[in-house]
């Protein structure tokens, strides 16, 4: 049989396949009434679960074994791999993490079909159906176009190429596994919209079925998005944690259109309402999980987390395009059950509040998809190629996040369908008070503190556009401040009114009553925990503006001033280990003349690859600010080094803020218990069943966190940024960097690769002929043509970048108004009619019932 | 064999099913033993009384069956299955053992016996796999043997040999649970495995008006709440309260109208069962039948289903389900009615046997008579080895004078199993009215047709529909008294002097046969 494992390996993707048409087929005919068959659809998916699992551990024998006649293997290990790094290299690169999706796949698919037993039963052949059509999809894609069991055209060689060692380090890799997670178990979610859309059944109960592995996927989207930054502040040695690089942007658009279903969900189990609209959003977010993958394999779009190029493309391609037709066919041929059973009564409305906000999320959605895609649009197109880098993204879309941001603030406070003057006024007055303090505090105080309440946004286009566009942005730390209060004071004003109408209740302490209306209102309050973490990493990016870098050169002895902080430099040091050499420069450090110790920042240069040395940041955090110091050169004969320092402020809070958010969706996915059916056994089982779908999260995430088919960023290359006057930061942040090496274009500000360090020279010695910025620009430009810029210019059809996702924003601002005032005529009409009616029905016996009920609902919560 | 019938009886109560049925277990491995020295002695009546036993049990074992068909993790039944195996392969070995050295005379008797023992203890252990053809039995061990020997194997194999033979025994592990899993699955697909109609009815998808009463109960405490918190005006809330309550009303009555039927019936069960009991009177089950009687229901003989609005409550119609099962419910009224002319015909064969039997007295006899002529303390294997005085005991138990049958027949089950009965009733009516354990009214295997105690054993009771959850399940004493009125008397046991009820065939305590008994028997 070891003749012939890649055979046999290969022949379990085949079965993969099969046993998946199997269950969708199977899943189908149960659909038509026949619950036998459902009985054998479930089996069928715990049988391709099986051999999912039977597949990957083949390939991880193959890999422990040695098995170079497996190209994969081959490419990915070698005989001095220990057996962890043996074991995690099964995902290090695209075929076998297409095999690792497909395991999460089955082990979603596995869970979800075990978690319905006999629940939902009529949903429950099509979403069985919907997760074997999607383990298909990734069968087919192996078995045709990614077998990771394929054999190597010369051979086995003697050895393997063995793993990257970038590659084996912990920060590279723990934020895709967790995005994958996100990713993967967003397909049961989309299996009940499916389901809910082929049974007709449309009412809430496939919302209810679905919510709780919605939050799930929210939540590893959003863990996975945070580890990302965090990945990018603690590796890429930039300086900053997001980069809008292609892939981070495919991997947040599943979160905004998530976010927004999380909410609009809302109007539809409260008032039956946005039925189509809540299935449209479940859909794309599907979608766009499938999207972001496409974009991350297909090679389509150049990014630093990008797989080598394969012809994988084009079957994401045909996915996609089926699951469009599919949602959109289900849609329209339901579309006679999905009508509205209320119409929005008031504008100022809770209702109203979510629809706006659902059209900001989708909005922000829209802009990063216009533009993440638009570089491959243009050069299609308009024959123009283009880059857009964090400039363009800075400029444009906080505006619309910070609108989105006083919407969170906005809807906790109105009422559903409407929301009459004295509360409104009630409602906002603390609220809005806590704004104007803000706002105030932060004109007087800002400056005297460090946090200015303005400062100078540079325009990134000339002429008007981009005046408006700075001077907005130059607001913005003003705006975000007072808005953050704003949102603190709603979350507070909710816990308060809750806690005190619980009291009036009943004689309860407020910490029993802040308890008992968290543990029964946990959706509700678990949110307003998120928002609040949402409050917190607000305030962390809103520390940007305040940023303060500095470049400089020093030799041994000699200090630096910048902030608050004084480094000395006291010179550099080298060790070795195995593998690599480490130059480490020491910097001793004081903090507003206080001592605080030493940092080290180092370059480590690699046996197997000196011509790329990885860059180590030191880092010296607080709450107010973090010390970011990167070493560039170190002169071997003079000891003088560059450097790149960077202090941060408020960095710190995002990190808390995603903390705060996780917690608050654990709270609102907290299972439901009733202590009088299940007594204290049902909190150790609801304990018992979070931690382990927390503890099997992360192993999940863990597992393969040594691995990760990612390219060498350009943190990973010598050298440092040297900036010397304003003219020159002006210049460099407007110029991307061309080179091979940087396949995402980083701006010359940004990017410290040597062809970048080149470049700057050249402008440099541009400028001091005389030359003003816009004629050194001109002359790159000439050069490298216009993806040379990292903001395509605001003329001609190159407008599109930004008109394109303004007007689909504006469009759907139009819409949103439509859709209210029609909904609204509608109320009215309903309204008129209903005043007819007695106003007091006669009560019966049913009233007792129904009182009955309540009682019981009381008991239960 | 009857302390074992007694813990499978007692087990099938309802409450803790599991734990009794466990208990059940070890007490039936703990008493096999002693139950094959008694085998080796026992008479035809013996035989008789295991024949009709194992029918109790087969019964019991059909009724539980339904019951835990409702029960989709059978994570239990495995486990018991386990214990079921060594109880009856450890009975078996000792029966063949010893028959074989007793010769062809005492195999008939003693392995007959103990294998009897032997399947009354797995079925105490594990009802549901009796019947279980083999391959569904190897499919029931797959789903957690399987993993379980693979992890472990897994384990010891990566410890000692390294991780490569370890990830070779997990995918060996896999690849057994994907050969298990799809099996199980064509198998199902194709019809191989039972799926009862209380599958079938727990296969109804949970109505549309429930889901939305929720929601609307859900919306009135939403609505309770931000009053209390000052979120809405007293006259939204006063507006929209009404408005949601009235909603509730309509779906509390459509779902009551469902709902009647099913209602009815159980009043009727409940009114039976408290007639049974003592606690009502017939007036009152013919009250409960009065109301339960609804032409379309009878006439249709399917579950009633009122289809109130679908289309007014705006929800989808999804009746193909609920068809489905309601035709998997017919099929499988079908399914019992045959099963139980099956057993009727097997008990007329029985009680042909047993006049054959009676007009071959003498030959009886003689067979008897070598079977108690055996030797017997020096045949029993060491580790089964019963006490000399025990068997002793037993086998004077088993001597002991007794009026011999009327005709100097074998006793009928029924005339054994309800002596009580016997000697308080008519004896006409020991056959055919004797409830509900006697040979000539032994309860239909179906779970639809159980009757319940002291019901007359005639009357099928609640449909095909109503899974045997009442009362079907009584302990041998117990059903004495049902069958024959109050004990009157207790009296100690010979071998550990526990009270007993004076018409208790076995100690409480020790299992011993009493002398009583068998006279009564006799």
């Amino acid at each position: 049989m070891w003749q012939s494992l890649p055979e046999f390996g290969s022949g379990v993707l085949y079965a993969i396949l099969v046993a998946a048409a199997y269950t969708f087929a199977i899943g189908i005919a149960a659909g038509q009434g026949r619950p036998r068959l459902l009985q054998a659809a479930r089996l069928g998916m715990f049988g391709t679960g099986a051999l999912v699992a039977l597949g990957v551990l083949v390939l991880a024998y193959a890999f422990v074994s040695h098995d170079f006649r497996i190209s994969y293997v081959a490419r990915y290990s070698d005989r001095s791999m220990s057996t962890p790094y043996l074991i995690a290299a099964l995902w290090g690169g695209q075929d076998g993490s297409l095999l690792w999706w497909l395991f999460l796949y089955t082990v979603f698919g596995c869970s979800c079909v075990y978690w319905l037993k006999r629940k939902y039963l009529e949903l429950q052949p099509y979403v069985i159906a919907t997760l074997a059509a999607a383990i298909a999809f990734f069968a087919i894609l192996m078995v045709f176009a990614a077998n990771p069991f394929a054999v190597g055209v010369g051979g086995a060689p003697p050895d393997g190429q063995g793993l990257n060692y970038q590659l084996r380090n912990f920060y590279m890799i723990i934020h895709p596994p967790s995005l994958y997670i996100g990713f993967t178990s967003m397909v049961v979610p989309f299996g009940f919209a499916v389901a809910a859309l082929a049974t007709g059944r449309l009412d809430n109960e496939w919302i209810v079925a679905s919510r709780k592995w919605m939050l799930f996927s929210w939540l590893f989207l959003s863990i996975g998005n945070a580890l990302g930054m965090l990945w990018a502040y603690e590796e890429l040695g930039w300086g900053g944690y997001w980069a809008w690089d292609p892939v981070e942007n495919a991997a947040c658009l599943p979160w905004f259109t998530a976010s927004a279903y999380l909410h609009s969900i809302m109007i539809q189990e409260r008032r039956g309402m946005l039925k189509v609209w809540n299935l449209v959003l479940l859909c794309t977010t599907f979608f766009l999980t499938i999207f972001g993958t496409f974009l991350t394999r297909s090679g389509l779009i150049a990014s630093v987390h990008s797989f080598a190029q394969s012809g994988i493309g084009i079957f994401f391609v045909y996915a996609m395009g089926i699951i469009i037709a599919v949602s959109a066919a289900l849609i329209v041929y339901r579309l006679p059950k999905l009508r509205s059973e209320g119409d929005f009564e008031s504008v100022l409305s809770r209702e109203s509040a979510f629809v706006f906000n659902n059209w900001g999320l989708v909005s922000i959605c829209v802009f990063i998809a216009v533009a993440t895609v638009w570089p491959r649009v243009s050069e299609w197109l308009l024959n123009q190629k283009s880059t857009l880098g964090p400039t363009f993204y800075n400029a444009w879309l906080p505006p619309v996040a910070l609108m989105v941001f006083a919407l969170m603030g906005v809807a906790p406070l109105l009422g559903w369908r409407k929301t009459s003057p004295e509360l409104f006024a009630k409602s906002f007055r603390w609220p809005v008070a806590a704004l104007l303090l803000a706002a105030t505090l932060h004109l007087v105080l800002g400056r005297r503190l460090g946090f200015p309440a303005f400062y100078d946004a540079d325009a990134i286009y000339p002429g008007t556009l981009g005046t408006v566009l700075a001077w907005v942005s130059s607001k913005l730390p003003l705006v975000t401040t007072s808005l953050c209060a704003f949102n603190v004071a709603v979350v507070v004003q909710e816990f308060a009114r809750g806690v005190s109408a619980r009291q009036k209740r009943g004689g309860e302490s407020v910490t029993t009553s802040l308890y008992n209306l968290v543990a029964k209102s946990r959706r509700r309050y678990g949110g307003y925990v998120v928002h609040m973490g949402i409050v917190v990493m607000f305030l962390g990016f809103t520390g940007k503006a305040w940023g303060v870098d500095k470049e400089v050169s020093m030799s041994p002895g000699e200090k630096v001033q910048i902030e608050e902080y004084e480094l000395t430099y006291l010179g550099p040091r080298m060790e070795v280990d195995t593998e690599k050499r480490m130059v480490i420069a020491d910097l001793e450090v004081t903090r507003n003349g206080e001592p605080v110790g030493r940092i080290h920042p180092a370059k480590f240069i690699y046996k197997a690859s000196p011509e790329a040395p990885s860059t180590e940041v030191a880092k010296h955090i607080t709450l107010r600010n973090d010390l970011y110091v990167i070493v560039g050169m170190v002169s071997p004969a003079t000891k003088v080094a560059a450097f790149q320092i960077h202090v941060n402020p408020l960095v710190s809070w995002i990190w808390f803020g995603v903390g705060i958010l996780i917690f608050g969706a654990l709270i609102s996915m907290w299972p439901d218990v009733s202590l009088q059916e299940a007594g204290a056994f049902g909190y150790v089982r609801a304990a018992a069943s979070v931690a382990t779908a927390v503890i099997f999260a992360v192993i999940l995430a863990w597992a393969p966190s040594m691995a990760y088919g990612q390219q060498p960023t350009q943190a990973e290359v010598p050298g440092t940024i040297e900036v010397r006057n304003d003219h020159e930061r002006e210049l460099f942040r407007s110029l991307n960097c061309i080179c091979p090496t940087c396949p995402h274009k980083p701006n010359l500000l940004d990017c410290a690769c040597p062809t970048a360090m080149n470049h700057r020279s050249t402008l440099r010695a541009e400028l001091a002929k005389g030359l003003s910025v816009e004629q050194v620009r001109a002359i790159y430009v000439g050069k490298y043509g216009q993806e040379a810029l990292s903001v395509p210019p605001s003329e001609g059809a190159m407008r599109g970048v930004w008109m394109l996702p303004l007007l689909g924003i504006a469009g759907g601002a139009g819409g949103v108004v439509m859709a209210l005032r029609r909904w609204r005529r509608h109320e009215k009409d309903r309204t008129a009619g209903a005043k007819a009616l007695p106003k007091k029905p006669k009560r019966d016996d049913y009233d007792d019932k129904l009182d009955q009920e309540l009682r019981a609902l009381d008991a239960e919560d | 064999m009857a302390k074992t019938r007694a813990a499978v009886a007692s087990s099938g109560k309802g409450g803790g099913r599991k734990n009794q049925e466990e208990r059940a277990a070890k007490q039936a491995r703990r008493k096999a033993a002693a139950a094959e020295a008694r085998a080796a002695a026992a008479s035809a009546r013996d035989k008789a009384e295991r024949d009709e036993a194992e029918r109790d049990v087969e019964r019991d074992d059909v009724e539980r069956d339904d019951v835990e068909r409702d029960d989709v993790e059978r994570d239990d039944v495995e486990r018991d299955d386990v214990e079921r195996d060594d109880v009856e392969a450890e009975a078996e070995r000792h029966a063949d053992d010893r028959a074989r050295k007793k010769g062809v005379g005492a195999r008939k008797g003693a392995a007959g016996k103990a294998r009897g023992d032997a399947t009354a203890a797995s079925a105490a252990a594990s009802p549901a796999a009796d019947h279980a053809p083999i391959d569904e039995r190897i499919t029931r061990y797959a789903k957690l043997g399987v993993p379980l020997v693979t992890l472990g194997t897994a384990a010891v194999v990566g410890i000692t040999l390294g991780t490569p033979p370890a990830l070779l025994v997990l995918a060996g592990g896999a690849l057994v649970a994907v050969i298990a899993t799809f099996w199980a699955s064509v198998r199902t697909l194709l019809g191989e495995t039972p799926l009862g109609g209380a599958d079938a009815y727990a296969l109804g998808a949970p109505r549309a008006e429930e889901e939305q009463k929720r929601a609307v109960l859900r919306a009135l405490k939403d609505l309770e709440f931000e009053r209390s918190i000052g979120k809405i005006s007293e006259e939204d809330y006063a507006e929209l309260v009404a408005k949601y309550r009235e909603e509730a009303k309509r779906l509390l009555r459509v779902l009551d109208t469902d709902a009647a039927p099913a209602r009815r019936q159980i009043e009727v069960l409940v009114a039976r069962r408290l007639r049974d009991e003592g606690l009502a009177s017939s007036a009152d089950v013919a009250d409960a039948e009065d109301a339960a009687r609804d032409p379309g229901a009878a006439k249709s003989g399917k579950r009633e289903r009122v289809r109130v609005g679908d289309e007014e409550l705006g929800v989808g119609a999804a009746s193909r389900w609920d068809d489905a099962v309601d035709k998997m419910a017919a099929e499988r009224a079908e399914e019992e009615a045959d099963a139980e002319a099956e057993l009727q015909r097997e008990l007329d064969e029985e009680k042909k046997t047993a006049q054959r039997a009676a007009a071959e007295p003498v030959a009886a006899k003689d067979e008897l008579d070598e079977d108690l002529d055996a030797p017997m303390a020096p045949e029993v294997p060491a580790q089964t080895r019963v006490p000399a005085d025990i068997a002793a005991r037993s086998a004077a138990e088993d001597d002991a004078p007794a009026p011999a049958p009327s005709a100097g027949t074998a006793p009928t089950a029924a005339e054994r199993l309800a002596p009580a009965a016997s000697a308080s009733a008519p004896p006409a009516a020991t056959a055919s009215a004797t409830p509900p354990v006697t040979a000539s009214t032994a309860p239909p295997v179906t779970a639809s047709a159980t009757p319940l105690p002291g019901n007359g054993g005639d009357r099928p009771i609640g449909g095909s529909s109503m899974p045997p959850r009442i009362g079907s399940l009584h302990p041998a004493p117990l059903r004495r008294k049902a069958a024959g009125g109050e004990a009157t008397e207790s009296t100690a046991c010979a071998e550990c002097g526990t009270m007993n009820d004076a018409d208790a065939v076995f100690c409480k305590k020790c299992g011993t046969r009493r002398a009583a008994a068998a006279r009564d028997d006799a």
